[in-house]
């Protein structure tokens, strides 16, 4: 399968001092919706705006659907359809003013999709951006970035200040949209359940790594969750199989382990199947612990 | 029903310059309603000063001593009429610095600050095509806005002094006539740079407003500089009001045209003593006021070099830079 998102040992260093990401190796194959998950601070929002051409690299190389977004940021913007994490639209135009913008901004801009879209949502096309909610100002968002009809579909964070309702109205939406045009979505979300739902491949970032990159099917049959401290899960599944230890809501001890391929025959599989939300959960606590121990590691020397 | 997307097709169509000016407009509502209100504000009061002035007679307190001191001419609504005039041709200084700054500042400082730059940026591949949508309607907007105001004063400066010839004097100079207009550009680019390089509205107006002193210093340093090279010499109580006058300089005893501080260098005893000045003639540098329009096309056409500069450094650097 073709990859159009690719980062190649991407780093990208604040201020000469904070790297947001250093050594990011990831790919995005054509036709997928692909859910980027990780906390606060981890990069996913420096890497996708580095695929539009918004951030320079500090290293390594990016591709967007074939083109150097730093070398060609046009050609990059051509091939993307961009929902930030805020909604940011202008507060006096109306809606139908915004579509009528983004016509003229854009050569090829779908409006009447764009119009199609918004009404969908019942939203006015009369109503000034200001007078939308969070929720609704992230779907003119996407219904203008669908409409770009790009083969690429960046969100960054667009469900953060959605409510539960318009979270699924904006990914079926999205679904909707990439499934029949094509296109290749990367999304990022705090939102586990809704990724579920809506993605094929998962990707986790933590503290500017790659620490998971698979997918979605392939996250849930690979890993099982075990009630056990990190220690009791080493001994029963193995070191090579222990993933990460995270407390449940309730605060009972588990941890994360990488499922056999092939199960060893006549032994049960151990613990139970995991969540997309424990994988995921599982995945950053091993991260963090890696960082950690890394500091400790340097700091030592 | 979609009442306005019939309107929204791909640029190139002619009526498209109109609709992204009109767009621009509404983007910038609250800027441009100040600024075309003070301006069709503006005209209108000195119009209807103008004809009241004309059709009550009250102009011949201006062109005739001795009814001038007439109770006419001094109580009244006429006195008021003529102070009206004086404050409308105060303000035409102030015009295109407030003009300027509020219509030139937010263009890209507040897409910056408020995050639609970045919705823009990501819809259109150009940002210079984007640049250029946003920037072009509101510096041609604001010139126009300062030609309107630069003519009305030209209209109430012949008014109120019905005697002077405009095409033949400097008096009023920079503070009417199409320089009012070729300032308010300036003073929008200077803050349409700034505002693309700080991001923020409130400070790209602080910023501006000092830069476009320092400037309006430099541009007025070099001028004078420039224009004391083609300046003519004459007895300082004799140029004229309408004479552009550009500094005070002596005729020493050798005939020479020298500086005060070369004059008392000269003769250092004058520091003590003073001097005869029938020996020592006073000097007026100063530029007829027939060469009014020279002046002013000059001075206009390094202003617009200048402002034009600004345009291509705001332009470098939304090309250039990452939005928030």
């Amino acid at each position: 399968m073709t990859a159009v998102l690719e980062a190649h040992g991407f780093g990208k260093r604040y201020r000469r001092r904070t790297w947001a990401l250093r050594g990011v190796d990831l790919t995005v194959p054509e036709g997928t919706i692909t859910a980027l998950v990780g906390p606060n601070g981890s990069g996913k929002s420096t890497l996708i705006r580095a695929w539009i051409g918004f951030e320079r690299a500090t290293e390594g190389r990016l591709s967007t659907g074939g083109i150097d977004p730093q070398r060609d940021r046009k050609g990059a913007v051509e091939r993307v359809g961009y929902v930030p994490q805020s909604p940011s639209l202008y507060r006096d135009l109306t809606i139908a003013d915004h579509v009528a913008l983004a016509g003229t901004l854009r050569a090829g801009f779908d409006a009447p999709m764009a119009a199609d879209y918004v009404e969908r949502l019942s939203i006015p096309l009369r109503a000034k951006a200001g007078e939308l909610s969070g929720g609704e100002q992230a779907q003119v968002g996407l219904a203008l970035a669908l409409a770009t009809r790009a083969p690429i579909l960046l969100l960054d964070e667009p469900l953060a200040s959605l409510d539960p309702l318009a979270r699924r109205e904006f990914l079926h939406l999205m679904v909707e949209a990439v499934r029949a045009s094509g296109a290749t979505a990367l999304l990022s979300s705090h939102v586990i359940t809704d990724i579920e739902q809506a993605c094929d491949r998962l990707v986790v970032l933590g503290k500017g790594h790659t620490l998971l990159d698979v997918s979605v099917a392939e996250a849930l049959s690979h890993h099982r969750v075990v009630e056990a401290t990190a220690t009791e899960a080493v001994e029963v599944a193995g070191v090579d199989a222990f993933v990460g230890a995270f407390p449940a809501p309730a605060g009972e001890p588990l941890a994360l382990v990488r499922a056999p391929v092939v199960a060893p025959a006549g032994s049960p599989p151990i613990g139970r199947a995991a969540t997309l939300e424990e994988v995921v959960i599982g995945h950053l606590a091993a991260g963090r612990r890696r960082a950690i121990d890394a500091a400790a590691a340097e700091a030592a020397a | 029903m979609t009442p306005r997307l019939s309107a929204a097709r791909p640029a190139g169509a002619s009526w498209v310059p109109l609709r992204i000016a009109y767009l621009t407009f509404r983007i910038q509502r609250f800027e441009w309603t100040i600024v075309v209100g003070a301006t069709f504000l503006s005209v209108l009061v000195s119009a209807l000063v103008a004809a009241w002035i004309r059709s009550a007679g009250f102009d011949k307190c201006l062109t005739d001593d001795a009814f001038s001191t007439t109770l006419t001419c001094q109580t009244g609504v006429a006195p008021w009429l003529f102070r009206i005039t004086g404050l409308s041709l105060n303000l035409v200084v102030i015009f295109p610095i407030i003009a300027g700054l509020l219509i030139g500042g937010p263009i890209v400082a507040r897409e910056l600050e408020t995050g639609t730059a970045r919705l823009a940026w990501s819809l259109g591949p150009s940002r210079l095509h984007w640049f250029l949508q946003r920037a072009v309607p509101a510096l041609v907007m604001v010139t126009l806005a300062g030609l309107v105001i630069g003519l009305t004063a030209d209209a109430l400066l012949q008014l109120s002094r019905p005697g002077i010839d405009l095409d033949q004097t400097f008096i009023g100079f920079r503070a009417r006539g199409p320089l009012v207009g070729v300032n308010a550009l300036v003073v929008a680019s200077v803050a349409l740079a700034v505002g693309s390089i700080i991001g923020r509205a409130v400070p790209t107006l602080i910023l501006s407003l000092i830069l476009v002193g320092v400037l309006a210093q430099a541009v007025d340093k070099v001028e004078t500089q420039l224009l004391t090279n083609e300046a003519v010499a004459t007895r300082s109580f004799n140029y004229a009001g309408d004479d552009y006058y550009l500094a005070s300089r002596i005729q020493n005893d050798d005939g020479r045209i020298v500086t005060w501080e070369e004059f008392y260098a000269l003769h250092p005893e004058f520091n003590e003593n003073g001097y005869n000045p029938d020996d020592y003639p006073d000097i007026a540098l100063v530029i007829p006021g027939s060469r009014y329009h020279d002046v002013e096309r000059r001075e206009a056409l390094a202003l617009l070099a200048i402002g034009g500069l600004f345009v291509l450094v705001a332009a470098a650097t939304v090309v250039r830079r990452r939005p928030r």
